[in-house]
Order: C-alpha cells, then sequence, then structure tokens
C-alpha cells in the first residue's frame, strides 16, 4: 500500500460519493415527479489482488416492486372501468329527480295516476280534464326528455372511446419513443432508470385505458398486449382506429357485424396489413375505454328500452280493444265425405314389382263445382324420392296436391288426417256440408288397406273460433291457444300481424311471455297463416269465416289438435268509437301516427319514449277524455275509469329487453308500479355501481400507498442520506489532505 | 384519481377533501331535512319509499274526491229531505171530507198543493257548480222542465193537465157536463134481457170484472157472463123477481181499484139509488133494470171512474219516458179512443235527464279507495221522486164545480187515491229511502276519510323514518366531523413542520 494507493482510494471514494449526491438531489427534486421511483446506487470494492483498492459505482437502480407494479396496473384498468360505468349510472340515476320533488319521475306518475282517478270522479270537469291533460304532458315530456338525455349521454361515451382511443394512441407512441431510447441506453451496458420511470408512467396511463398485459424482454424492450392477446407494441407502436358517430339516437345500435351496426368500432392493425376488431371480439374488458364502449352499447341503451317498453305498455293499455272470439261457421266435412271411415287406413307397399300398383279415383263436390280426382300409386311413378311404401301423411299430401290442381287453387288443404281416416273439407268458404265425395273406385287395395269411400260413419268433423279482425294494425296480436293431445300439452301461440314479409321470422321476445310461440303473419290472409302454422309444425288451418272474420280450424275432436280458445286485441284509432279504448298516446305529432307495436320494418318500440306524444285530438278537445261519443252523458266515467284502472291496477308484463324481469320470469306488475320500478332499478343500478366504484377505489389506492412506500421518495431519509454523504465526502478529503501533508513531508526531507 | 403521484401527503389531501364533503351533505341534511337528494342513497328502503309515496299520493287524490263529494251528498240529502217535507205536507192536507172550494174551482189544500209542487220543481233542478244533482248521467242536462210547462205545456206540446183531460174524456166517454156518463159500457135491453157491454177496448172506461164474475140472488134472474169479446154481461128476467132479491158485479177502474155494484130488487127507486123497481112482467123488470144500470153507472163515473182515471193519468204521464197519452181515434175522436202511446213529438218529456240502464246512484261515482266507488247519483224520475210529483200533481190539477152535486164525492175519490199513492209504509218508494241511502253514502265517506288520515299520518311518519334525518343526530355528526377535520387539519399542519429540512442548519 503507497500513499499513492490512499490517494486515489480516497478520490474513487469522492467520486462515487459525489455520485450518491447526484441521485440525492435527484431524488429530492424529483419528489413529486409523477411515476418518478427513488433511485439508490449501489457500490463495490474495487480490489487489487487481496486488497481494497478503492469504491466504484456499480449503476443507479430503481426502487420497484414489480409484482406489485403488475397488480396495480390491472386494477388501474378496474379502476377506470367501474369509474367511467358509475358516473353513466349515476347520472341516469339523476334523471329520476330527488326523493319526493314534484320533478322526480314517480311523482310524475303518481300525479297522473291521482288526475286518472279525479277524473272519474268528476267526468265532465273540465278542471279534471286539463288536470289529466297536464299530468299526461308532463309525463310524456319527461319521457322525452330523458331519451334526449340518454342519447346525449351515448353521443358523449361514443366521443369518450373516441379520447379515450387518442390517449391509448398518444402513450403507445410515447412508449415506443422511451423504448427506443432504453435500448440504445442498455446497448451501451447502462442501466436507464430514468427512462424505465418513463416508459413505466406511460404503460401506467395506458393500463386505465384498457386492460393490458406487459412483457418484459431480456433486451430491456417490452412487449404489450390487450389481456385477450391482441399486439398492442412490440417495439412499435399500433395503432387504434376510431369512427365517433355524428348524430345518435335511439334507433341507432352497435352490432358486432359492422354492416349491421349503426355506430364505429375500435381497430387495430395487425401489422400484416390487416385489422382486428375489438368490439366485436369482446377484446376489450377493462378500462376507460372499455367503460364507454358499455356505457354507449350496453347501459344507456339499456335505460332507453326501459323508457321504451313503459311508453309502449302506456299507449297500448288505452288503446287495445279486447276482441273476443266466436263460434266458427263448420267448414266440416259430412261423415259421407270421409274417407277410409270403416277402417284402418294402412300402408300401401310397392315393394312387391308393381303387384300392388293401384289407383283410387273419387268425384270431390266443393261449392257445387265437382273435379275428378284421380291418384295412381304406382311403384315406378308413385313420388319421386320417397320410400317404397306410401303413408297415411304421404296420401293426404297427394289428395291435395291433385285437388288444388283439379280446381286451380293454390295452398288450399281439402284433405286432413283425421285419426287412421281421411277427412274431405274445403278450407276456402264457410258453408256447411259444402264438399261431398262421390264415385269412388280404387284398384289392388285388396289385403294391404281398406280404405273405403266413407259411407259409414267416420270422423267426427272439426272444430273451431272464428274473430272478427276488422281494423287490425300491424303488430296487434292474436292468441291462440290449443291442446297438443299427442304430446299431451296446452300451448299457446301468438300471432302477430307483419304486413312487411321482409321483417320474418319474429323473435320469440317480442312478447314479454315466454311461454308462448310468436309467429309474425299476415292475419288478413288466411292462406299465410296456415302456412305459417304448418311450418311451426301445428296442425290448425286457417280459412274465412262469416263476415270476413280470421276462422281457425283443428283436426276435429279425435284430432291430435284440440283449439281452446282464441282472442285478439285490436288498436283502436278514432277517438269516439262509444268505446272506453282511445289513442290517447300517440307515435309523433298527429293524430293519425298511431302506436301498435308494429314489427313491420324496424320495431316501432325503438326509442318509442323519445317521440311519444299526447294524441292532438286529447290537447284540443279534453273532454274526448269522457266522451266515448257525441251521445255519452257528461256524467259518464266508463272512460276515465277505464282509463284509470289501465293505469292503476291492470296487470302489466314487463319485455326482459327492460333490464327488469328475466326472459323465463318476466316482471309482472301495474303501469304505475312499473314506472315505479324503472326509479326503483335505476337507483339500485346506480348504488351498485357506486359501491363497486368506492370498492375499487380502495383496492387501488391501498396498493398505491404500498407502492407509494415501496419507491416514493422520503425527504427526511435522503436528507439523513445527505449529510451521511456529506461527512463521507469530509472523512475522503480528510484522507486526501492527510495523504498531501505525508507527500510534503517526504518531499520536504 | 391521477397516477402514481399518490404520496402520503395527497392521500391526506383525499381524506381531507371526503371528510369536507360529507360536511357538505350534513348541512344539506340540516337544511332540507332529507337524508339524500338522490334514490339511490336511500338503499334498501328506496322500494318502501317508493311505494309509500305512491299510497300516500292517491290517499291525498281519494281525501280531495271525499271532501268534494261529502259537500255534494250533504247538499242533496238535504234537498231530498225537504222533499220528504213536501211530500207529507201534500199527504196532509189532502183530507177526504174537507171539500171547501176557494177562488171558484179548487180548495185550500189544492192550491197549497200547486205551490209545493213548484218547489218539488225547482229542488229537483237543484246544481252544485253547474252540475246537476237529479239529471243521472247527464250532469249537464237540467233534469226537470219548469211547473208551468209541466202541467200547461209548451211549445206546442201538451202538459199534463191536457193528458188528464183526454184520458178522462176517453175514460168516462163524454165530459161532466154531458147529462149521463156510461164509461164506455152499452147499456141495453131487449125483451126479457138487460145488458152491458164493453166498448171493445180493454184500457178505457169500465172493465167488466171477469174474476170477480156476476150473480144473482134471485132464482128468476139468469146471468150470463160476464164473458165474450168484446166482454159482455146480460140478466135475463125470467119470472118474478122478489124485493130485497140482487144482482152484483164489479167493475174494474182504469187505476186498478175495483167497484162493486148490487142492485136490490124494490118496489120504488130514486135518483142514485142502487136498486131496481120490480116488476110482474118480466120485460118490464128488464127494462126497469136498464134504467137503473144506466143511472147508477152514471153516478159511478163521476166519482170513482173519473178520479181513477185522473190517478191513471198520473201513471201514464209521470211514469213513463216519453209520457203515455191517449191515442185519438180517426173515426171518434178521444171520446172514442181505444189505444195510449207516447207521442214525444207533442207531449211535453217531463224528465230531460239521462234515463239508462244504471241504478239511479250508480250513475255518480266517487272512488274513494283502491277498489270503492260510493254511489251518490240520483235521477228526478226515479220512484221516490216521481211519486211526490205525480200524487201532488194529479191532486192539484182536478177542478171542482160547486153547483156539481157529484163534486164532494169526486174530491173525497181523489184525495183518498192520493193519499194512497202517498202512503208506503215501508218508505221504498219515498224521497226518504234515497235520504237513507245518501246518508249510508255519507257515512261511509266519512269512515273511509278518517282511516286514511290514520294510513296517512302513519305513512308520513314511516317516510320521515326512511328519507328523513332528525336534527339532533345531524348536529351530532356534523360537530364530530368538525373536531376530525379540524384535528386532521392541525395535525397535517404540524406533521408539515416535522421534516429533516428544517432541522438541518
Amino acid at each position: 500500500m503507497t500513499v499513492y494507493g490512499a490517494l486515489s482510494t480516497a478520490l474513487s471514494g469522492l467520486r462515487v460519493t459525489q455520485a450518491q449526491l447526484d441521485v440525492v438531489a435527484a431524488n429530492v427534486s424529483n419528489a413529486e415527479t409523477p411515476g418518478y421511483t427513488r433511485k439508490t446506487i449501489t457500490q463495490s470494492s474495487v480490489y487489487a489482488g487481496y486488497n481494497a483498492v478503492g469504491v466504484q459505482s456499480d449503476g443507479i437502480s430503481r426502487q420497484l416492486d414489480e409484482l406489485l407494479q403488475r397488480q396495480i396496473r390491472s386494477e388501474l384498468g378496474a379502476s377506470g372501468y367501474v369509474e367511467t360505468t358509475a358516473r353513466y349510472h349515476d347520472r341516469l340515476n339523476s334523471l329520476m329527480g330527488a326523493p319526493g320533488s314534484a320533478s322526480s319521475f314517480d311523482s310524475i306518475i303518481n300525479n297522473f295516476g291521482t288526475s286518472l282517478s279525479a277524473l272519474g270522479d268528476n267526468p265532465s270537469s273540465q278542471t279534471a280534464q286539463q288536470a289529466v291533460v297536464g299530468d299526461a304532458q308532463v309525463l310524456i315530456q319527461t319521457l322525452n326528455a330523458m331519451s334526449a338525455d340518454i342519447q346525449s349521454m351515448r353521443a358523449e361515451a361514443d366521443q369518450g372511446i373516441a379520447t379515450s382511443v387518442q390517449t391509448i394512441n398518444d402513450s403507445l407512441q410515447r412508449i415506443e419513443e422511451a423504448n427506443n431510447a432504453i435500448l440504445s441506453v442498455t446497448a451501451d451496458g447502462d442501466i436507464p432508470a430514468d427512462l424505465l420511470d418513463e416508459r413505466d408512467r406511460h404503460i401506467d396511463v395506458l393500463a386505465q385505458e384498457l386492460d393490458i398485459q406487459v412483457l418484459e424482454q431480456n433486451n430491456g424492450s417490452v412487449t404489450i398486449f390487450t389481456s385477450t392477446g391482441v399486439t398492442l407494441f412490440s417495439g412499435t407502436a399500433a395503432r387504434l382506429d376510431f369512427e365517433p358517430t355524428a348524430n345518435i339516437n335511439p334507433l341507432a345500435t352497435y352490432s358486432v357485424d359492422s354492416s349491421q351496426s349503426d355506430l364505429g368500432t375500435v381497430r387495430v392493425g395487425t401489422g400484416a396489413g390487416g385489422t382486428v376488431d375489438l368490439l366485436a371480439g369482446n377484446n376489450i374488458r377493462s378500462g376507460r375505454l372499455a367503460g364507454y364502449v358499455e356505457a354507449r352499447d350496453e347501459i344507456l341503451p339499456e335505460m332507453q328500452a326501459r323508457l321504451d317498453e313503459f311508453a309502449h305498455q302506456l299507449a297500448l293499455a288505452m288503446s287495445l280493444r279486447p276482441e273476443a272470439s266466436e263460434a266458427h261457421d263448420p267448414v266440416v266435412a259430412d261423415t259421407a265425405a270421409d274417407l277410409g271411415g270403416t277402417g284402418t287406413f294402412g300402408t300401401i307397399d310397392f315393394t312387391n314389382g308393381g303387384a300392388n300398383d293401384g289407383s283410387i279415383s273419387f268425384d270431390l263436390t266443393v261449392d257445387g263445382v265437382t273435379q275428378t280426382i284421380d291418384i295412381t300409386y304406382a311403384e315406378a311413378n308413385a313420388f319421386t324420392g320417397t320410400p317404397a311404401t306410401v303413408d297415411q301423411t304421404q296420401l293426404v299430401d297427394l289428395i291435395n296436391q291433385e285437388a288444388n290442381a283439379a280446381f286451380g287453387t293454390v295452398g288450399v288443404t281439402y284433405a286432413v288426417a283425421d285419426g287412421t281416416a281421411i277427412d274431405l273439407r274445403s278450407s276456402t268458404t264457410g258453408a256447411a256440408s259444402n264438399v261431398s265425395v262421390a264415385s269412388y273406385t280404387e284398384t289392388n287395395l285388396a289385403g294391404v288397406t281398406t280404405l273405403g269411400d266413407g259411407s259409414a260413419t267416420g270422423g267426427t268433423g272439426f272444430d273451431g273460433l272464428q274473430i272478427d279482425l276488422a281494423g287490425i294494425q300491424p303488430g296487434n296480436e292474436v292468441s291462440l291457444n290449443f291442446t297438443d293431445t299427442v304430446a299431451g300439452q296446452t300451448r299457446q301461440v301468438t300471432l302477430v300481424h307483419v304486413t312487411d314479409a321482409g321483417s320474418l321470422p319474429l323473435s320469440n321476445e317480442v312478447t314479454a311471455n315466454p311461454d308462448d310461440l310468436v309467429i309474425g303473419v299476415d292475419l288478413t290472409d288466411p292462406t299465410a297463416v296456415s302456412a305459417a302454422l304448418a311450418a311451426n309444425g301445428i296442425g290448425i288451418t286457417a280459412g274465412t269465416g262469416t263476415g270476413g272474420d280470421l276462422q281457425l280450424i283443428d283436426d276435429g275432436a279425435t284430432g291430435q289438435y284440440d283449439i281452446n280458445s282464441l282472442s285478439a286485441n285490436i288498436s283502436v284509432t278514432g277517438m269516439q268509437t262509444g268505446e272506453p279504448y282511445l289513442p290517447m298516446f300517440t307515435d309523433g305529432i298527429a293524430s293519425g301516427d298511431v302506436y301498435t307495436a308494429s314489427q313491420d320494418g324496424i320495431p316501432q318500440k325503438a326509442g318509442f319514449a323519445s317521440r311519444i306524444q299526447l294524441n292532438s285530438s286529447i290537447v284540443d278537445d279534453p273532454g274526448l277524455l269522457s266522451a266515448m261519443d257525441s251521445s255519452t252523458p257528461a256524467g259518464d266515467s266508463t272512460r276515465a275509469t277505464y282509463l284509470y284502472d289501465q293505469f292503476n291496477s291492470t296487470s302489466i308484463t314487463v319485455s326482459a329487453a327492460s333490464g327488469i324481469g328475466a326472459v323465463s320470469n318476466p316482471f309482472e306488475t301495474t303501469l304505475a308500479g312499473f314506472g315505479r320500478e324503472i326509479v326503483n332499478r335505476t337507483a339500485f343500478e346506480a348504488a351498485s355501481a357506486e359501491r363497486a366504484r368506492e370498492g375499487q377505489e380502495i383496492v387501488t389506492n391501498g396498493l398505491l400507498a404500498r407502492q407509494s412506500e415501496e419507491s416514493a421518495v422520503d425527504i427526511d431519509e435522503e436528507m439523513a442520506r445527505l449529510t451521511e454523504l456529506q461527512t463521507i465526502y469530509a472523512a475522503n478529503a480528510q484522507v486526501m489532505n492527510a495523504a498531501r501533508e505525508m507527500m510534503d513531508l517526504l518531499l520536504n526531507v | 384519481m391521477t397516477v402514481n403521484s399518490v404520496t402520503q401527503a395527497t392521500m391526506n389531501i383525499d381524506r381531507m377533501l371526503s371528510m369536507r364533503a360529507e360536511i357538505d351533505d350534513l348541512s344539506r341534511q340540516f337544511g332540507t331535512g332529507q337524508r339524500s337528494d338522490n334514490y339511490a342513497d336511500l338503499g334498501p328502503q328506496r322500494t318502501t319509499s317508493l311505494a309509500v309515496r305512491a299510497d300516500r299520493t292517491t290517499i291525498a287524490g281519494y281525501r280531495a274526491a271525499i271532501e268534494s263529494a261529502s259537500v255534494s251528498v250533504n247538499i242533496m240529502n238535504e234537498t231530498v229531505e225537504r222533499l220528504d217535507d213536501l211530500l207529507e205536507e201534500v199527504k196532509g192536507d189532502a183530507l177526504p171530507n174537507s171539500f171547501v172550494v176557494e177562488n171558484g174551482n179548487q180548495t185550500t189544500a189544492q192550491i197549497a198543493a200547486e205551490h209545493r209542487f213548484q218547489e218539488m220543481v225547482t229542488l229537483l233542478n237543484s246544481d252544485i257548480d253547474g252540475k246537476y244533482l237529479f239529471s243521472g248521467l247527464s250532469t249537464d242536462v237540467e233534469p226537470v222542465v219548469s211547473a208551468e210547462a209541466m202541467m200547461k205545456g209548451s211549445g206546442g206540446r201538451a202538459g199534463f193537465e191536457q193528458v188528464l183531460a183526454e184520458r178522462n174524456l176517453a175514460d168516462l166517454g163524454g165530459t161532466l157536463a154531458d147529462p149521463t156518463l156510461n164509461g164506455r159500457l152499452d147499456i141495453a135491453t131487449a125483451g126479457a134481457i138487460s145488458s152491458l157491454t164493453e166498448a171493445g177496448n180493454d184500457v178505457f172506461g169500465f172493465q167488466l170484472d171477469t174474476a170477480a164474475g156476476a150473480s144473482s140472488s134471485s132464482p128468476n134472474i139468469t146471468v150470463t157472463g160476464p164473458a165474450g169479446a168484446p166482454n159482455a154481461l146480460s140478466f135475463e128476467v125470467t119470472g118474478t123477481v122478489d124485493v130485497g132479491e140482487t144482482i152484483r158485479f164489479t167493475l174494474a177502474l182504469p187505476d186498478g181499484s175495483s167497484r162493486d155494484i148490487v142492485l136490490a130488487a124494490a118496489d120504488t127507486r130514486e135518483d142514485g139509488d142502487e136498486a131496481f123497481v120490480v116488476d110482474a112482467d118480466p120485460l118490464v123488470t128488464a127494462a126497469n133494470i136498464t134504467t137503473a144500470l144506466t143511472d147508477v153507472i152514471d153516478d159511478v163515473a163521476r166519482r170513482d171512474l173519473i178520479a181513477a182515471s185522473a190517478h191513471q193519468a198520473g201513471h201514464d204521464f209521470f211514469d213513463n219516458n216519453p209520457p203515455l197519452r191517449v191515442t185519438p181515434d180517426p173515426v171518434d175522436g178521444i171520446a172514442g179512443a181505444t189505444a195510449i202511446a207516447a207521442d214525444p213529438n207533442n207531449t211535453i218529456i217531463w224528465y230531460q235527464g239521462e234515463d239508462g240502464p244504471l241504478d239511479a246512484r250508480e250513475t255518480r261515482l266517487t272512488r274513494v279507495d283502491e277498489n270503492v266507488r260510493v254511489a251518490h247519483g240520483a235521477r228526478a224520475n226515479e220512484d221516490a221522486f216521481r211519486t211526490a210529483l205525480r200524487e201532488t200533481a194529479v191532486f192539484a190539477s182536478m177542478d171542482y164545480d160547486v153547483d156539481d152535486s157529484s163534486a164532494a164525492d169526486r174530491y173525497t175519490q181523489i184525495a183518498n187515491r192520493t193519499r194512497e199513492g202517498m202512503d208506503d209504509p215501508s218508505g221504498q218508494n219515498l224521497p226518504r229511502s234515497v235520504s237513507v241511502e245518501l246518508g249510508t253514502a255519507y257515512t261511509m265517506m266519512e269512515a273511509t276519510d278518517a282511516r286514511h288520515r290514520s294510513t296517512d299520518a302513519i305513512y308520513a311518519n314511516l317516510m320521515s323514518d326512511i328519507e328523513g334525518v332528525t336534527e339532533e343526530e345531524v348536529a351530532a355528526k356534523l360537530l364530530d366531523l368538525q373536531t376530525r377535520l379540524q384535528a386532521t387539519y392541525s395535525l397535517t399542519a404540524t406533521l408539515s413542520e416535522l421534516t429533516l429540512v428544517n432541522f438541518l442548519r
């Protein structure tokens, strides 16, 4: 060891201490810098042989718990998500108004109910009539205004998506820049602690916007994916693309199929020139972006659907006239017209090399017109593509085919299976006994079947009901209840009047009832109704009954289907029909804009809450709320009482699309009760979202606090360190001083 | 939340801010008395709050309805009670034996009845706030035409007086001025047979009562009938009739009452005696029976028949809507009329209100509870009010000539029928029955109102439990928060001094 050695060792100490001081200075000055982690310098001794000859700095390291950091990033995404959704829920909740205030939605509902009640007590009072008009207007204006608010919130959410996408793109860009810098620094073998801080800061910003996974590479670079694995950053930044929608209205919906979607989606380039649709693939599950998307496509549309459902129920409750069925006018063939009444129809076997080829021929008279029906069931020309046997069903089809050809009709049912026999009938006309069979001959049936000419007693005829559908409007429903004796169950079919074939088939959720089968069909066209029922495997046929009624006929008491009941609801369009029903609420300003829940084209219910109006005829003449026609006595409260009952007592079934009740177990209530449930459910959702947000805030804050303990700069600690470094520096300097004095001493010897 | 900038200091700031917000919310609660200004913050109690609030609004509506309806029912009840009083007064005045004609042709009781009739009409036309009380559903239509129009007719339409006069003419077959009235019975002699034959209608005049039949106590008078179409009754004298022997038959009168006629054989008879003179010659006896019948029938026509006719005219006019009246026969005029029918274009329709199938009470309903509607309507033409109008009108309408010897008896007949018409021990057809029903409606409304009041009070308590706050509670919370916030402030201030920087010199 030499004096020079001490000198150089002290020098290295001074150098390291200086570097340490630099770090302390940087720590103190960056104490409040976002994303700054506390830096420390690790140092080690420099050895010459076995002797320490100095000290060296091994580089700056960050005080960072990487597991904690990963968890924080995930929680940041969750925070961004719940904060965004909670904010929208909270705004929806505030639309409901303050408890007890006159403008709260439930007060508006209650007031409308009360004024209807008062009108029932005083039907001719102008004050009472005006009160109903006034409260109804407040109600519909509230519905209109809330719809407008919901749609402008959706527009904001759409804008929020755009902003979020912009933030993501900016962050990815910054990450790319920081990453490149890091790569070049690490290439020189240094540790770029501040650059790492910078990159982490931008990754954290990104994590708030969407759920990401970050993978560190060995060379110090990072790769970033969405949690579902779509690459966002891999050396270069991907670019997200989003097109905001200019005008968002209730009819604008998002669809995973972009050709069906009215709203923009978020896309990201795959690098191979293609793009991935992040929304359609459900690739964004958390973060602000997911929150905005959920608000735009789920939360707000559901609230709109809730209000639409209310408006829909409100308009229909007042305007639907229930129509009962009547006994049908028999269209039933006499027993004399049955084929095979005496025996059992077997299977005609063609496997016999032509030995069983044969024919049936008979004259069929329908409404006085006689045609000869010839059916040849030769093996060679029996039925294209059929098996080698013919059963009852196939023979029925064949008779229908031949009879339609003979009479020049299309799709008319002339024959149906009735037990083991075949009944002949006409579904086109209403007259009784209008079908008969004569000159029945058959060849080569012996031993195979006992089809006969039906001269003996046979089928018991058909049963059915008919219903007057005069004035039926698109969307009006006919309910058919029948028993399927083979399956042993009673079934409910709702036939919805649809005049636009392009809108078919209808979803089963057009009605709230989970137990019915919904069939959309043009109910003014019996042929179409028959075809629609047949297409659903229901052996009930439609025809035109007396007075143009729709007639539904089953296959007789001994057959498979028995019609139990038939009813309809028809939208009333006139104000003075002599009945209590009236189109009190319309779809638009003109009184002709009736609301019938039409399913033609876009369902009329969509966005109805934004369009619902009080019928202008009632605004002009509130007396219509009591006057069912010009001769209604002033004190007659029939209509007013009906309106009151429809609002306050009559049970309604709420569609699950409103987010209230389930598809399989729909919510049943009254209109007034539904209005209150809207307030309750909206408030409940807001409270739940707020609780989720608070919970998330506690988790995230807790993690951030731990990170802060780990990584934040503690000024006291730095000051202590400073004092320590000062001492070390002074000591090193003292060593140098001593060495210098020793050198001087030596030189002066 | 900002990213990564959370230091101990900023977390302290967050905490202080949230305490600050809590203080703001508490002072809002203090000011408004409400726990929350939105439904979400009410918590699970929110459904109760919504339901209770709806119920309270509804209850307020019911109570307002009850308040206005009970005023109306009260006024109506007083009106009906007055109508009942008027009816009793008319009845009390109509004494059968007090025939003293005042101003020429009417008694004091009749003149008073006429005034009471006018008051009845006025009462039945009462309204509240422009709504007539006795018009059924047609609350905008004055139910009863004026007393003047009802009695005298108006605008070319006949009133009750004309309907009454026509009915009298059709029943009597002539007027009181005629020397002889037969009440539409043909009385004739053919050989030894004296006979009575109806004019061939079942509506007007005397009807021979076939159920009561006819008889003779004399072996020498053979009775045939009453039978046939038209009904005929004959007495064939076959030998000598002894004095004291009688013949008997019954006349049915238009109002459903009847009059037994018993003629006794006598040696002589005076006008008005219900007797016939016997003679050895059956032919003469038969002629004498005819003479007696003619005289007695004339007497009964002037007393019983005309009174019954007037009473029936009252039923025709007041009990039917539109009123029924004699349909003139094209050949014989009213005196020979055979039918009664409505002639709405030429007759006053006294009741103008609604007259549908509903029970009169059901024409005005007030909802006092979810499923309870109290009925308190009325129609001026319901039994109770109609009876009062009808009997009073009939009693007041008849004129009496002081020189007419039958006038006093006729007055007695009319007065008796008026008293009978107004007499109903059960009270079911009198105004008091309506009064009872209205009283029940009123009591029910009051009881319901009391129940609503107590329910509302319970609900109000419940609401304030859910939504309200007590001042003490809020004040205590505020104080606590204030203390904590102050402590946090001063602690933060102290802590900020506690940094090594301040101690390194």
